[in-house]
């Protein structure tokens, strides 16, 4: 058996409650919804791969992609005998490394026995 | 799941369901009818594009479906937020004298549209979480489980968050109440 207080409590509940839904109401065209994310669905066909959450299927493989270049990249050209210098690995490198100053170096020590880097 | 296999029809019955009681929710819950209009489309989109990963044993697909949006307007809430504060601009209350016409018939008297004037700013004055809370459970009709898995809280945080919001607006609008009499 519901007490006098909680009967009250709980109409003025109901009464705000219909006060909030007054208040947040506003006209929906829902046809023109419709129309508009299916527009949207129409111009964007879906991913063959799950999408990430963020939208971008591509970014996150090709950050990988690109940070497995730059660890990998010094351990490439260290192990390449003096006289193989790659100027691209060695560019890759600097930029690994963050600096301007390794660039002169590995170029005048890596330009091979032809002195055209090759 | 027909979205999932890409059943067009499908999502239209869906946005039928639900367009009207997500617009409604983003619309108090970001004060920007525009902004909620956006929020509202990206997020049918997204169930359509991520419909492979909805899993049944999770809750119904309007609880999924109102986690998206609920996430989406998190996130564009700080957005509209950040822009406002570099860049200044009309804030949330004052985009509520320009909703467009055919206005519900309470708004047809003064004292109608005073007193929904007092509740929608009472509504946006709202803490984030409790303002999301009663618009989940009041404006949208979920129920409080339903609501707590779309904010991804427990449903006794839930009715928590709605004694609390309840207690806030009445206070704000007698408030109101009470200054416009002085």
């Amino acid at each position: 058996m519901t007490r006098p207080d909680d009967e009250g409590k709980a109409g003025a509940d109901r009464r705000l409650d219909a006060a909030i839904r007054a208040a947040a109401d506003r006209p929906v065209d829902e046809a023109r919804l419709a129309r508009q994310v299916l527009a949207r669905v129409r111009a964007r066909p879906k991913p063959s791969w799950p999408a990430f959450p963020n939208g971008g299927a591509l970014a996150p493989a090709a950050f990988a992609a690109y940070a497995l270049i730059l660890v990998a990249t010094p351990f490439l050209v260290a192990s390449a005998p003096l006289g193989d210098y790659d100027p691209i690995a060695g560019i890759a490198l600097t930029a690994a490394l963050g600096g301007d100053d390794l660039l002169p170096m590995l170029l005048s020590g890596g330009l091979g026995d032809d002195g055209a880097g090759g | 799941m027909r979205i999932a296999a890409g059943h067009e029809t499908a999502l239209a019955e869906l946005i039928a369901l639900h367009g009207r009681g997500l617009t409604l929710f983003a619309t108090r819950y970001l004060g920007d009818p525009d902004a909620a209009d956006e929020v509202v489309q990206d997020a049918f989109l997204r169930v359509w594009r991520e419909a492979v990963r909805y899993d049944p044993a999770r809750g119904a697909v309007s609880t999924w479906l109102y986690r998206i949006a609920a996430n989406l307007c998190v996130d564009r809430l700080r957005r509209i937020r950040v822009r406002r504060f570099f860049l200044g601009g009309p804030s949330a209350s004052d985009l509520e004298e320009v909703l467009p016409d055919g206005a519900p018939s309470a708004e047809r008297s003064v004292e109608g549209r005073q007193a929904l004037a007092r509740m929608r700013r009472a509504l946006l004055a709202l803490p984030d979480r409790q303002r999301m809370a009663i618009l989940l459970t009041v404006v949208a009709g979920l129920d409080n489980a339903e609501a707590a898995a779309a904010m991804g809280t427990s449903r006794g945080s839930m009715e928590q968050l709605l004694v609390r919001a309840r207690r806030a607006l009445r206070a704000g609008v007698t408030g109101e109440d009470d200054d416009a009499t002085r």
